[in-house]
């Protein structure tokens, strides 16, 4: 079978093809949100909210079947905590997003001790599967994306002003904190649909690496959105091909495939005297 | 009504004082400086004003719907990694105003090449703002600035990182907005480069330890040796 064949072959599968629209649509949505995390120095919140994911799936499997549908609204809670935390205390962002990473963990592992019957149930949430996608998943990505984009359109200029200079856009009666909250909500729910798909510990690639990439273009805010997003589709669309034609995890080919295209051109823009 | 009261104003950082008891008012079409030491409390005061620090005790009441212009000392981001061109930033400034589903108008991007002509920038309009030097940013933000059309304009030490050719060109160019109503309020230690366009000066030390005219300021001999100091160290390091 040739690598066409290999290709093609993959849609014929129902698990691969649900893998590939929620992919996308987790992806752009990751990709659009971490426009602004990354560059306003919250890039750290979507790993330390998939740490949160991992403790909140230990607590949903103690009650249900469907620990997503738990764990979505305690990431969410979370997710507005650390931004209130960082925005009212002295606590700095990336010491509350490690406060809450670390005390999450703790809890999953410990209740994954105390009742060992969902242990390796939790086990496949850390690294991803897609065998686990299902179509209320894709449904689930669906109203995410559509919630992202619409959150895009209408409060670009907004959130490009606060993301820039929060002082300026505070003066200039910007609603800083209500977007800030929005935004909040909307990533520790990325978070929590996207963990199925790349694992607690490989979900936050979905949120930084697109930026960082399209950062290297060294272009202004709307191009490096454009091309994040670019990036996002080219990288989740060829990763998970590759890694149904070769047999490799998809979550890390994924990740790995981002680390490639970051290297390719930074090292393009070392030897081009773009960058000291 | 003024435009601003401030009325018995004070404010702490947690149990280090930084205002107390501050009172005065600003009316329409002002130029007021705001003069003092480091640590007098004058970037406090405009925090305070703004909005952007909660006062401890006291009033601060703004005429209804009024419209303010903010220019920091520097840029609040110093990433000049940073991806936003000189465009992207300069016209936040009327968007974020603009009501509705906000986006660039022909005349937000007619009225932005004018400002940035005006400012002697036109030419950076596409590069990526990181890359420009401190003084051409400064005159990026108060581009920004003005672009909101603000019924007031506050700016602090907006002339730090401007050569001395540079400061005449930005107090003309505040002198003309303050002729066509701007009222302006800056906290300077160039008082020598703006001693022809400032009505008014407070002196701060914690609390308003003068309020008056610029000739007043200057005949004031509690206070003027300040004004000497200030003046002599600006034409030395404009030399």
């Amino acid at each position: 079978m040739n690598l066409l064949d290999s290709f093609l072959n993959l849609f014929t599968y129902g698990f691969m093809v649900r893998a590939l629209i929620a992919g996308l649509l987790i992806g752009l949505s990751g990709a659009f949100l971490g426009s602004f995390l990354v560059l306003k120095r919250f890039a750290m919140i979507g790993q330390g909210l998939a740490h949160v994911a991992f403790g909140s799936v230990a607590v949903g499997l103690l009650f249900s079947d469907q620990p997503l549908f738990i764990a979505m609204p305690i990431v969410v809670l979370v997710s507005v905590f650390i931004l209130k935390l960082s925005e009212k205390t002295s606590v700095h962002g990336d010491a509350a997003i490690g406060l809450a990473a670390t005390v999450a963990m703790a809890l999953g592992t410990l209740l994954a001790s105390i009742d060992g019957g969902f242990q390796t149930e939790l086990n496949s949430y850390l690294f991803g599967s897609i065998l686990t996608i299902q179509t209320t998943d894709i449904w689930l990505s669906f109203v995410l994306f559509i919630a992202v984009a619409l959150f895009g359109v209408f409060y670009y200029y907004d959130l490009f002003s606060m993301t820039y200079d929060p002082i300026f856009a505070e003066v200039s009666q910007v609603k800083v904190q209500r977007l800030n909250l929005v935004l909040a909500i909307l990533t520790g729910v990325t978070v929590v649909i996207g963990i199925q798909l790349l694992g607690t510990i490989l979900i936050s690639s979905f949120i930084i690496f697109p930026t960082v990439i399209a950062m290297q273009f060294q272009k202004g805010f709307f191009a490096t959105v454009m091309v994040a997003l670019g990036f996002a589709v080219s990288t989740v669309f060829v990763g998970i091909s590759a890694s149904f034609i070769y047999d490799l995890p998809t979550g890390s080919t994924i990740v790995l495939l981002n680390a490639l295209i970051f290297s390719l051109i930074y090292v393009f823009n070392v030897f081009k005297g773009g960058r000291a | 009504m003024s435009l601003l009261d401030v009325n018995q104003l004070s404010v702490k950082y947690e149990s280090f004082t930084a205002l107390k008891d501050v009172n005065f008012s600003v009316e329409r079409n002002e130029f007021l400086a705001i003069l003092g030491e480091n640590g007098s409390g004058k970037t406090t005061l405009i925090k305070a004003i703004l909005g952007l620090k909660d006062p401890h005790s006291g009033i601060i009441t703004w005429e209804k719907d009024i419209r303010l212009g903010y220019l920091p000392q520097h840029l609040n981001v110093q990433d000049r990694s940073f991806p936003a061109t000189v465009k992207e930033v300069v016209l936040t400034g009327a968007l974020a105003y603009q009501k509705g589903f906000k986006r660039p108008t022909p005349e937000m991007v007619q009225k932005m090449t004018q400002i940035l002509e005006d400012l002697s920038i036109a030419h950076l309009t596409c590069q990526r703002i990181g890359t420009l030097s401190g003084g051409q940013q400064q005159r990026v933000l108060l581009a920004r600035t003005l672009m909101s059309d603000p019924d007031i304009l506050i700016m602090d030490e907006p002339t730090s990182a401007l050569d001395p050719s540079m400061r005449k060109t930005f107090y003309d160019l505040l002198k003309d907005l303050n002729a066509k109503g701007m009222t302006i309020i800056v906290i300077t230690h160039d008082v020598g480069s703006a001693s022809d366009v400032i009505q008014r000066i407070i002196y701060l030390d914690q609390t308003i330890k003068f309020d008056g005219t610029f000739g007043e300021y200057c005949e004031n001999e509690a206070i003027s040796p300040y004004i000497h100091t200030h003046q002599s160290h600006h034409h030395g390091s404009a030399q």
